[in-house]
């Protein structure tokens, strides 16, 4: 819990993003069948995999929950200097 | 989304119909502008996610900023109280307010539909809508002078239609070419400025502003977004 909070309140921080993996080995999930899944628009989900968006605590759990991992495996902090 | 669509609808019917004389449809914008971010923000409608939220609050930064950046601009050029006979902005008294309106509105709307629907569709939607409004313009101007005085349609200048015909055209291959359509874009542009490069002294400095923001700014900002554009290839289609 308190790394989903740690990425959702470092506005500053950078992420790696593995959404677009886990949405397509979860059975090879569309953005719009995620985005429907997760109750959120579709653009979101593109916005979120490319990298300009990141999702606060609900949508990364909501996220984590409708594919079947944990949010750590979604997002990651990059390492310093990466 | 039925709600955006809704105020886009009463934005642009509200512009329409006070280009065309009818200065109370301007509400009918206000109304568009205000209204779906009043009733999100109040709770009694509730906004489709998070994204879009912040999509609608970033826009209207940019908004903001926009303006503040005009106004300040011409403050701090301010001559020492100039008279408009000779069409120039002397002070911030001389914009009007539905300039300052305009300006909001398009830079509201134009960065929203580019923040929330990402660069190429979001600028398919900004030329869609703009091109929908010229024609609608135009075809109205030529149905007014077919029954009223049809000289003036014999007289009128063929850029008007060119730049149609090229913007409709951009609009039709944006998105399987983007990049072409950018170009395509950019030569309408040509076409539809080139009467304003070659006649200066015909309109007002007053004027620039909105015939900018009509004219020039719908079409340069999804030219330059288109292309610009980068493909991504692991994008599910639409």
């Amino acid at each position: 819990m308190y790394s989903v909070l740690y990425i959702v309140g470092m506005s500053r921080s950078r992420l790696n993003n593995h959404l677009r993996a886990w949405r397509k080995s979860a059975g090879g999930l569309t953005q719009q069948e995620l985005a429907d899944r997760a109750g959120v628009t579709r653009q979101s989900i593109i916005s979120i995999e490319r990298g300009k968006y990141r999702p606060g605590v609900e949508l990364a759990l909501k996220l984590a929950q409708v594919l079947g991992c944990k949010v750590e495996d979604l997002f990651e902090l990059k390492e310093e200097g990466e | 989304m039925r709600l955006s669509v809704l105020a886009g609808v009463l934005v642009l019917a509200g512009w329409f119909g006070a280009m065309l004389g009818q200065d109370w449809m301007i509400l009918l914008a206000g109304l568009g502008v205000i209204g779906p971010v009043a009733l999100r923000e109040s709770g009694l409608v509730p906004w489709r996610d998070d994204f879009q939220r912040e999509t609608v609050m970033r826009s209207g930064l940019h908004a903001l900023l926009v303006s503040i950046g005009l106004l300040v601009l011409v403050m701090a050029t301010e001559g020492t109280g100039g008279s408009t006979r000779d069409g120039a902005i002397h002070s911030v008294d001389d914009i009007a307010a539905s300039t300052v309106f305009l300006l909001l509105t398009v830079t509201w709307g134009i960065s929203w539909l580019l923040c929330f629907w990402g660069p190429r569709d979001g600028a398919r939607r900004i030329l869609l809508i703009a091109v929908t409004m010229m024609t609608a313009l135009i075809a109205a101007f030529c149905v007014y002078y077919f029954f009223n005085d049809r000289q003036i349609l014999a007289d009128s200048d063929p850029p008007a239609f060119v730049f149609l015909g090229l913007a409709w055209a951009a609009f039709a291959v944006s998105r399987r070419w983007p990049k072409l359509a950018g170009v395509i874009l950019l030569a309408a542009l040509g076409v539809l400025v080139s009467p304003f490069v070659g006649a200066p002294a015909a309109f007002p400095v007053e004027a620039w502003t909105p015939l900018a923001l009509i004219l020039v700014v719908p079409y340069l900002i999804p030219a330059l977004a288109l292309l610009t554009y980068r493909r991504d290839p692991e994008e599910d289609p639409a």
